[in-house]
């Protein structure tokens, strides 16, 4: 095993792995450090993606794939449901996959484009030349690996960057607080993704029911971790939603985790370092879904990686082209409007949660993004416009 | 103090991103907790089950 990089890559989820595939293919040498025994697990996801944003990564390969979704129903507090149908978007719009295929699948690419691959092997802290990042001391599999670039893919603990000195403490206000169960043996429509909101269901966020074949699915609900505490966790409103509505279901898995629904960092580039995917909080802050971001972000840092290695320039002036890049890309984009729907959508009420999902039973999307459903909305319902000018957010 | 039940720990690293000082990590399956502790209990609200407890002086 090698002591020195061009690229050292921090974490195996989809961020990383992605980052060491898009770099080994260009020709760098890179190793990729993941603290765990085995990738991907325990899964800390609902496991839905968008079916165009997954293949921009990886062909769907029926191993991953559990189950392909083309409707979505957003249920009221009251029961009520407002369906979303694909029909005037080319139907099947997403999957869920399996993310510890998933996950492995892309780190196998990543090995097989030539990246090193460290598993049991935990980032302690950086090594800092002339504050330059220039690796990091490792244990497990290795002591320290030397690098010209360090792309920091650790997920939702990002404690790497923190040791560089950027600053990734989230508030508990923007921490969704998550559990999740597997539930099998379950009465549920095998090609349609279900979203319950409400403040008794799960408090400024939302419980889901992502199927995974015929009579199985993932299970889950994200509360604010400001509404969590002692006897009212998310495992609690879990339990609550499971004995209600799917009574003889036998859990056969059950995860926990926490999604960033903040705003990104206002860095995510220093001297030898780029952050990515989660660990960068970038996150969709609406839906919490952020694997095609992490894919996405790591592509841009290996990227820059490559121009900046043939360079020979590693300072925050050349990496933070990642910066600008992915801030100015459509995500980057729809990450700030998304947050401050976010910020809108935790304000309402029950009753007015009611009344916006009253307010159509069924909307036939032309793309299925949060932004063309509040377009919806707001035909149906006017004066949701000014609320939504007053809380910054414009619609054209 | 603060304790980890660790047979009630998932390790999700939801407590590590949130604590204030940096004072937790998780390394594989083990949550390690710090000296640096304020035992403010940010860390024992937001945990999804409860693994995290903050004790007095006499549960010690
Ligand atoms: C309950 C829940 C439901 C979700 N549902 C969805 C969903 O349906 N759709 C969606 O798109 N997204 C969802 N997400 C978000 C999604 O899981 C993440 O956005 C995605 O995994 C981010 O990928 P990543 O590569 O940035 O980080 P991760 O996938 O978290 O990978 C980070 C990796 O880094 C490793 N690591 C951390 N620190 C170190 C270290 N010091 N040294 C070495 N290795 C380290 C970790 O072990 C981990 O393997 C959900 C998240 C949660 C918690
Ligand atoms: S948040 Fe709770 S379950 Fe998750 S790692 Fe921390 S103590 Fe364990
Ligand atoms: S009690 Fe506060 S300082 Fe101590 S580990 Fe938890 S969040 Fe950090």
């Amino acid at each position: 095993m090698k002591s020195r990089y061009d690229v050292l890559v921090i974490g195996g989820g989809p961020g990383g792995a992605v980052a060491a595939e898009k770099a080994a293919a260009e020709g760098l040498s890179v190793c990729l450090a993941e603290k765990r025994p085995a990738i991907g697990t325990p899964v800390r996801c609902a496991e839905g993606i968008g079916k165009e944003a997954l293949k921009k990564f990886i062909d769907p390969d029926p191993c991953f794939i559990s189950a392909e979704i083309s409707r979505a129903a957003i249920t009221a507090p009251d029961g009520e449901s407002m369906i979303l149908d694909s029909s005037k978007c080319g139907n099947k719009i997403g999957y869920v996959v399996e993310r510890k295929i998933f996950d492995r699948e892309l780190v196998r690419q990543a090995a097989d484009s030539g990246a090193d691959i460290l598993l049991k092997t935990n980032a302690k802290a950086p090594v800092i030349e002339n504050g330059f990042i220039k690796g990091a001391y490792l244990e497990g599999m290795a002591d320290k690996i030397s690098a010209d670039v360090v792309i920091a893919a650790d997920g939702v603990e990002s404690r790497f960057s923190r040791m560089c000195g950027i600053n990734t403490l989230v508030s508990p206000r923007e921490m969704m607080s998550g559990a999740q169960y597997l539930l099998a043996g379950i009465d549920i429509e095998p090609d349609m993704n279900i979203f319950n909101v409400g403040n008794s269901v799960a408090p400024k966020g939302y419980l889901w029911v992502f199927p995974k074949g015929e009579s199985i699915a993932n299970v889950g609900v994200g509360i604010q971790g400001l509404k969590s505490g002692e006897g009212h966790r998310a495992k609690d409103y879990l339990d609550n939603f499971v004995r209600k509505k799917f009574p003889g279901g036998k859990i056969i898995e059950f995860i926990t985790g926490g999604v960033p629904v903040c705003r990104p960092l206002p860095e995510t580039a220093a001297d030898g370092l780029m952050v990515v995917g989660d660990a960068a909080r970038v996150v969709e802050p609406l839906t919490g879904g952020g694997i095609y971001n992490a894919m996405y972000t790591g592509e841009l840092a290996a990227k820059v990686a490559v121009d900046s290695i043939s360079g020979e320039d590693y300072s925050r002036d050349s990496l933070g082209k990642y910066d600008s890049l992915w801030r100015s890309s459509p995500m980057g984009k729809s990450l700030e409007q998304n947050y401050l729907m976010k910020e809108y959508f935790v304000t309402l009420s029950d009753e007015k949660l009611n009344r916006l999902i009253h307010s159509a039973s069924k909307i036939a999307l032309k793309d299925f993004s949060v932004i063309q459903l509040v377009k919806e909305l707001v035909l149906r319902n006017p004066e949701l416009i000014i609320e939504l000018r007053s809380a910054g957010i414009f619609m054209n | 103090m603060l304790r980890v039940k660790r047979i009630s720990c998932f390790y999700c690293g939801t407590c590590v991103a949130i604590c204030p000082r940096a004072n937790l990590e998780l390394i594989d399956s083990y949550l390690f907790i710090g000296k640096d502790c304020a035992e403010c209990g940010i860390c024992a609200g937001v945990c999804p089950v409860g693994a995290l407890e903050v004790l007095n002086e006499e549960q010690i």
